[in-house]
């Protein structure tokens, strides 16, 4: 399953770098180019995945749509990590008054749902690649603090903290080469598994308008436009982006639960 | 009373493989006991001995290969149906194990696992009957039947252990099995623990298997002992005449290095000069009570006491006597609350944080568990590196090239084949040597040696115990050796001092403290600690 879902990364990975490659040198038309096509024409030969109602190639965004999806979900999960990590450990390790304040925190933006949060945050920042990644990353930081915070905890109880201490290693010393590579275990299944989850999101909030600017083809927004041409029988504007995320979303977690059986497994070879 | 009369356990021939190994972990194991008899099984660690008690229970993971014959009183073990084994765990044989912590339900009352097990096997009996037996079993074990609800994490160590040894008395099986009951235990509550097991056996008649790695320990509570090595019974005898004319090679090295542990290893030692001198120190922790008057918890009190420059101070008490209070209190951990520290002329409370963090490199820690004081992701060179490094006092690549030198200085050659090792990858003694090395890294003038050896096989410790002595005679250390284990202490150390609630109560030269000992701890020490050399012909 894990090897599948890799698989299957590695093919929207490829899409993401060639897509824009081939559009550049002219193989495949100009995913904004809508002007002489004709509007919702089903899928042909001149148009694999048929036209949406601006006359654009379905296929040519859907494919182009991966790029901004992989970029935007990557930047985010990144940020998400680089900041709850650290402040999570710092946090657990420190404790006081200081830790109680940053849980509150978290815990007072865990308690607000993922999209309403990324849609007030993408509200109030504008639309924009970055901007739609903060809103993303907002929502997840939480979720990394939560996991690291409660692990370092665990963790600083340890004996070997106290045996670094005692060689007279500081805080910053123990935090970065004692605690760090302990409570990151679980970590990597959280980033592919919210990865997935924020693939999902970004595709909400391009539905309803929010997120990425209109120039840059993304599947939250075309299926959005999708929606009106449903009922009178365009199925190829809604089905292709559909199942593009739809697939992704499934890789992701594959690899993400291929991850975690991975961790188990080798943290019970080590006990 | 168990109505059984001649051997009650009788194992022939017995060939185990556990399901994923291909090598015989039990290979041709012969073994009887009479009823009511005690017999020690003694082997190092990997020989098989635990193999043993868990073939006798049936309890190996499935797919393992059993082979021979088991009789337990008159029963063919390994001819009984799935049925007929579950009544025998219980009513034929009691399991005591090593750690009873992990083997309690922490959800359960004490209680609630005797009714259970009572329940398990007497199902016909009324409720009433069934809980007036779990109490009885909890006075017969000296625990107060008051303490019926408790959990067992209210519980200390020893009383965790006492309720283990309830619940395999429990159906008064005819065999006890008791796999390492003490080893987790100081030896004060391991003694009570041991003359309860052995009282409880002869009360009922029951005979007692006893696996341990302590010679000692074994000879003093067993009359007859077998020797185990890779599977094989290699002697057996009486426990005495074993001690005094071993006949095999393993067990003549099992008795010279039990004899080696409590051997002097020490050389006379000038008492030229002062390295750490702690005058009237007190730790007190407040637990409750009003702010202006908190009330103290006084886990050290006043306690004054110097160490020489290559001398061994011994630190003796039973647990909770604030041992491991003092030595996190003498390495910064924890807070001083009066009385002062003078470490190489320095007084550590007038120096400012930054002086106190360079003076303090001169006394280091070997901790009581050398796994757990390690950064399970680091591997022994990063583990030794470190203290370098965070004192900036070597580049990366001199500090790897110090940290090869001390992995050779503690026995661990060639450097090569242990530098990228994990903690895990090591055995027991090789960590030890690595926390060791670690130590030394900075050229500690005081080492403190925290329970250092009581978590090894009686065998290694006499290997890291002479490392130790060598050590400090090639470096001029000072070593505060702190212990529960008197044997070891007089040994290994110059001078004693025997705490007690947080005080000195007896101080001198380990000798002479151990002829003529004033206090009654003292004595009461002294007699308890299983020594292999009053028992034998030494």
């Amino acid at each position: 399953m894990a090897s599948c879902g890799v698989l299957v990364l590695i093919c929207y990975f490829i899409a993401a770098f060639v897509a824009p490659l081939l559009i550049h040198y002219g193989f495949l038309p100009d995913p904004q180019l809508g002007l002489e096509n004709p509007i919702y024409s089903s899928p042909s030969l001149d148009h694999w995945c048929g036209t949406d109602r601006l006359g654009r190639d379905v296929c040519v965004r859907t494919l182009v749509g991966s790029r901004v999806a992989l970029i935007v979900v990557f930047v985010a999960v990144t940020l998400a990590v680089l900041i709850g990590v650290p402040l999570g450990i710092l946090s657990g390790y420190l404790g006081g008054f200081f830790d109680r304040a940053i849980v509150l925190l978290m815990e007072t933006l865990y308690t607000v749902p993922v999209l309403l949060l990324s849609i007030v945050i993408a509200f109030l920042l504008g639309r924009g690649v970055f901007n739609a990644s903060i809103a993303l990353c907002v929502v997840y930081v939480p979720q990394y603090f939560r996991v690291v915070r409660n692990q370092t905890v665990q963790v600083k109880t340890e004996l070997y903290i106290e045996a670094a201490r005692s060689i007279g290693a500081g805080p910053f010393w123990v935090m970065r080469k004692y605690l760090l590579k302990n409570v990151i275990t679980s970590v990597p299944v959280l980033l592919t598994l919210n990865a997935a989850d924020a693939v999902l999101v970004l595709g909400s909030l391009g539905f309803l308008g929010l997120g990425l600017p209109e120039t840059i083809p993304e599947w939250g927004s075309d299926l959005n436009m999708a929606l009106d041409a449903v009922p009178i029988g365009v199925w190829w504007t809604a089905l292709y982006p559909g199942i593009a995320m739809f697939v992704l979303v499934l890789a992701l977690s594959f690899v993400g639960e291929g991850l975690e059986d991975f961790m188990n497994l080798k943290n019970s070879g080590e006990n | 009373m168990n109505s059984f009369s001649g051997d009650i356990l009788k194992i022939q021939n017995l060939r185990m493989c556990y399901p994923t190994s291909s090598k015989w972990v039990l290979d041709g194991f012969n073994l009887n006991i009479r009823a009511g008899e005690r017999l020690a099984l003694i082997g190092s660690s990997g020989s098989g001995k635990s193999s043993v008690a868990k073939a006798l229970v049936q309890i190996l993971p499935p797919g393992s290969i059993c082979k021979g014959d088991i009789f337990l009183a008159g029963k063919d073990l390994l001819r009984l149906q799935n049925n007929d084994l579950v009544k025998l765990r219980g009513e034929l044989v009691g399991l005591v194990f090593q750690d009873p912590m992990t083997r309690l339900n922490p959800l359960m009352t004490i209680g609630n696992h005797l009714l259970d097990t009572l329940q398990a096997h007497e199902s016909d009996k009324s409720f009433l009957y069934r809980r007036n037996r779990a109490e009885e079993l909890l006075l017969k074990v000296g625990i107060d039947p008051s303490r019926f609800n408790s959990f067992p994490h209210q519980f200390s160590g020893g009383m965790r252990q006492r309720i283990a040894i309830a619940l395999a008395i429990a159906m008064n099986p005819p065999l006890i099995i008791a796999d390492e009951p003490t080893s987790s235990l100081d030896v004060a509550v391991a003694n009570q623990i041991m003359t309860e097991l052995s009282q409880l056996c002869d009360e009922l008649g029951t005979s007692l298997l006893l696996i341990s790695h302590d010679l000692a320990l074994a000879a003093r509570w067993c009359e007859r002992m077998a020797i185990i090595q890779d599977g094989k019974i290699i002697e057996e005898g009486p426990s005495r005449d074993l001690i005094d004319r071993p006949l095999s090679f393993l067990a003549k090295r099992l008795v010279d290095s039990a004899l080696a542990r409590e051997a002097k290893v020490l050389s006379e030692q000038p008492k030229i000069k002062v390295v750490l001198e702690v005058d009237r120190l007190r730790c007190w922790h407040s637990s409750g009570g009003f702010p202006w008057r908190p009330n103290w918890i006084k886990a050290v009190n006043e306690i004054s006491f110097s160490v020489f420059q290559g001398e061994t101070l011994g630190v003796v008490g039973l647990s909770g006597c604030g041992k491991s209070t003092l030595c996190r209190a003498l390495l910064g951990l924890l807070p001083i609350r009066g009385g002062g520290v003078k470490l190489l002329g320095q007084r550590l409370e007038t120096l400012n944080r930054e002086s106190v963090r360079e003076a303090r490199k001169a006394i280091q820690m070997v901790f009581q568990d050398p796994f757990a004081s390690m950064n399970p992701k680091m591997t022994a060179l990063e583990i030794i590196a470190d203290p370098l490094l965070i004192h900036n006092l070597a580049t990366r690549s001199q500090a790897k090239e110090r940290a090869r030198s001390l992995l050779h200085q503690v026995g661990l050659i060639p450097a090569e084949e242990f530098q990228q090792r994990l903690p895990h990858e090591l055995s027991g003694g090789q960590q030890q040597r690595v926390a060791i090395a670690r130590a030394l890294a900075l050229n500690p003038k005081v080492l403190i040696c925290d329970e250092s050896v009581s978590m090894l096989d009686a065998e290694i410790q006499a290997e890291v115990l002479s490392l130790l002595s060598s050590l400090q005679r090639s470096f001029g250390l000072a070593i505060v050796f702190i212990t529960h284990d008197l044997t070891v202490a007089r040994g290994f150390c110059h001078r004693v001092v025997v705490l007690d609630n947080g005080k000195i109560i007896e101080q001198g030269d380990s000798e002479q403290l151990f002829h003529s000992p004033q206090s009654e701890l003292t004595k009461k020490l002294i007699h308890i600690s299983p020594s292999i050399s009053s028992i034998g012909k030494y």
